[in-house]
């Protein structure tokens, strides 16, 4: 079996079972002082203006600091193993996920060496050959999570740029792709115009001229979905009531009879400035996948809060919930867990969201199906 | 009454299947499958009204509405195009364009703008209430007019060359102070006839041809603009 990357980096840094009981050893002297050691960690982030922004403030920091107790606990402990740099490795992804800038683990870094190498500095004071040993261990280890961190880093930025690059191409080949296949489908449409007066009485051949009418109308429909998602059609920003544009949507929906539509809070939502019709096709969207996910029996709750600057709706149903496989990447166009879905209706309400400066989620629902929850800010009402 | 139509698309199936239907109910099409061969064709017959395509090899149809309007500036032209959000569409809009319709393109639509076309029928309009200015557009498409429209002063200032027969303007759009906007079309369009359509108590700079306040019934202004066409086609 070829080696692996972890394997091979603690191979350059000889990094050995020496290294590993000095660090075995250190646990029980450094591990009453993890939490002081948390706490001077952040507050050097919180003292440090661009870090503490890049981190999102202090709200997150209550929920970090008992991760980061952990960490160092794993850290002494180990075993320093494949299941090891796979969790390391995790750490790295949502550094970019939170788009932290890369210099930042290296100041974190130093500030956590600088703690730990004191703890190690007081215990050893008199034992200049163990106080070594574990300084090298512990220098050892830390320089590997970094390594690890600035791997997964790159990693995860380079992929998540092919991700970026990929959508741009699609955007563009659907683009071209949509318009020019306008133009045969115009000429079968004339043609089907002038077929259909020449036919004469004959049943079986009006049927299927028509059928192909409605074929022909459901592919230029599945275009127009296409170009109207990378079109970014420019905002045409009003002050609306979102309860007259939630009504609008799930007026125009065809509700199977067994499914019961709840609103609560729409109405006393508050107006907000957004283009009306773009924010309709985001609910006409949700509306319909809520309806065809509750359907036959089943209940669709649209909830309305006002949050502070912003408003929040919440689209949830009764049915199955979003599988597993695609929640990841549900917003992405293409994916879809529907038999006959092509994948472009979230994909189109995230942009029209996103284009309002809001966010929209997607969290598994109270009522066990999917719930949406589409926030937007009040600018301009 | 016997019509004569161009239709002008590099596409020829769509371009002849267009002409069989026209043709079907007694009119007349010339084929054109590019914008030299339209020109050429322009130059010696006063057509009804011209369709073009809108992405052509070498000159597309924002560039033919553009040379067409020098030969025949009171041709009612239309564009079908399958790229709407193009921008070259908004330079021909400027030039007067009876419509501007998506391919694939409704028959039946497209045959009634055709029916309806007429010649000589541009009417400039200055409003800035979009949903007033689309629905006096509709008002005039469906009579046959072409409705060339301005939302500011500014816009007024850079209209494209055009031989209207009459305005619906209102004193009060942005980009100036009121009635500058009608002083701008008055000084492009020496003598050109003004309808005005206002909601405040503004007097205008110059007697209108007719004063509406707001709300108005659009038919009575429909009324007014088809005897200001009358008027014009008797004087030619």
């Amino acid at each position: 079996m070829a080696e692996t990357l972890f394997a091979e980096l603690k191979r350059y840094v000889g990094f050995g079972p020496d290294d590993e009981s000095a660090l075995r050893a250190l646990h029980p002297l450094v591990s009453p002082e993890f939490a002081r050691i948390a706490d001077v960690f952040y507050r050097r982030i919180l003292d440090h203006e661009e870090a503490r922004k890049a981190l999102a403030g202090e709200s997150q920091v209550g929920r970090l600091k008992p991760t980061l107790v952990i960490w160092m606990d794993q850290l002494f402990t180990g075993p320093w193993d494949e299941a090891y740099y796979d969790l390391r490795a995790r750490i790295g992804r949502v550094h970019v996920r939170i788009a932290l800038p890369q210099h930042y683990m290296f100041g974190a870094m130093n500030v956590l060496r600088q703690e730990l190498n004191g703890v190690i500095d007081r215990h050893f004071v008199d034992k200049p050959v163990e106080l070594r040993r574990t300084r090298i261990a512990l220098a050892k280890m830390l320089d590997l999570e970094l390594a690890i961190m600035l791997h997964t880093y790159r990693e995860d930025l380079l992929s998540q740029q092919a991700r970026v690059e990929r959508l741009a191409t699609f955007g563009h080949l659907v683009g071209s792709i949509g318009h020019e296949l306008r133009n045969p489908l115009s000429v079968i449409e004339s043609s089907l115009f002038i077929l259909k007066g020449r036919i004469g009485p004959d049943e079986r051949a009006e049927k299927h001229v028509n059928r192909i009418f409605d074929q022909v109308g459901i592919a230029n429909d599945i275009i127009s979905k296409l170009l109207d998602m990378i079109r970014d059609r420019p905002l045409d920003r009003q002050s609306i009531r979102l309860d007259e544009v939630l009504n609008s949507a799930a007026s125009s929906i065809k509700w199977p009879p067994g499914v019961r539509l709840t609103q609560s809070g729409v109405a006393e939502l508050p107006p907000i400035g957004a283009d009306a019709g773009q924010l309709r096709q985001v609910f006409l969207n949700l509306f319909t996948n809520a309806a065809d996910a509750s359907g036959p029996e089943g209940e669709v709750l649209v909830k309305g809060k006002r949050d502070g600057a912003a408003v929040e709706v919440c689209v949830e149903d009764s049915g199955p919930g979003v599988h597993e496989a695609v929640r990841g990447r549900l917003f992405e166009p293409l994916v879809t867990d529907k038999i006959n879905g092509i994948g472009l209706g979230l994909a189109l309400v995230k942009r029209i969201v996103e284009r309002h400066d809001g966010t929209i989620k997607y969290e598994p629902g109270t009522v066990r199906g999917a719930r949406f929850i589409v926030r937007l800010p009040i600018v301009g009402g | 009454m016997h019509r004569h139509y161009l239709i002008v698309d590099d596409n020829v199936a769509f371009a002849e299947n267009l002409a069989e239907i026209v043709e079907d109910e007694g009119n007349e099409v010339s084929l054109a499958f590019s914008g030299a061969e339209a020109l050429k064709l322009v130059r010696v017959t006063p057509f009804d009204a011209v369709l073009t395509d809108m992405r052509m090899p070498v000159m597309g149809g924002a560039q033919l509405v553009h040379e067409l309007r020098q030969i025949d500036p009171g041709v009612p032209a239309l564009v079908a195009t399958a790229y709407i959000g193009n921008r070259d569409i908004n330079y021909a809009v400027h030039e007067g364009l009876l419509a501007v319709l998506s391919k694939p393109t409704s028959i039946t639509i497209l045959m009634n703008l055709l029916r309806a076309a007429r010649r000589d029928g541009i009417v400039v309009m200055v409003e800035d209430d979009r949903g007033l200015s689309d629905n006096l557009s509709e008002a005039l498409r469906a009579r046959g007019l072409t409705a060339v429209t301005s939302s500011s002063v500014r816009e007024t200032e850079r209209l494209g060359p055009l031989q209207p027969f009459g305005a619906i303007v209102d004193l009060r759009v942005p980009g100036g102070t009121d009635g500058e906007a009608m002083q701008q079309l008055l000084k492009k369009f020496p003598g050109l006839p003004i309808v005005v359509v206002t909601g405040y108590d503004i007097s205008p700079p110059s007697p209108p041809y007719k004063l509406f306040r707001k709300p108005f019934v659009t038919e009575e202004v429909m009324g007014v603009i088809e005897g200001l066409y009358a008027r014009a086609i008797r004087a030619q």
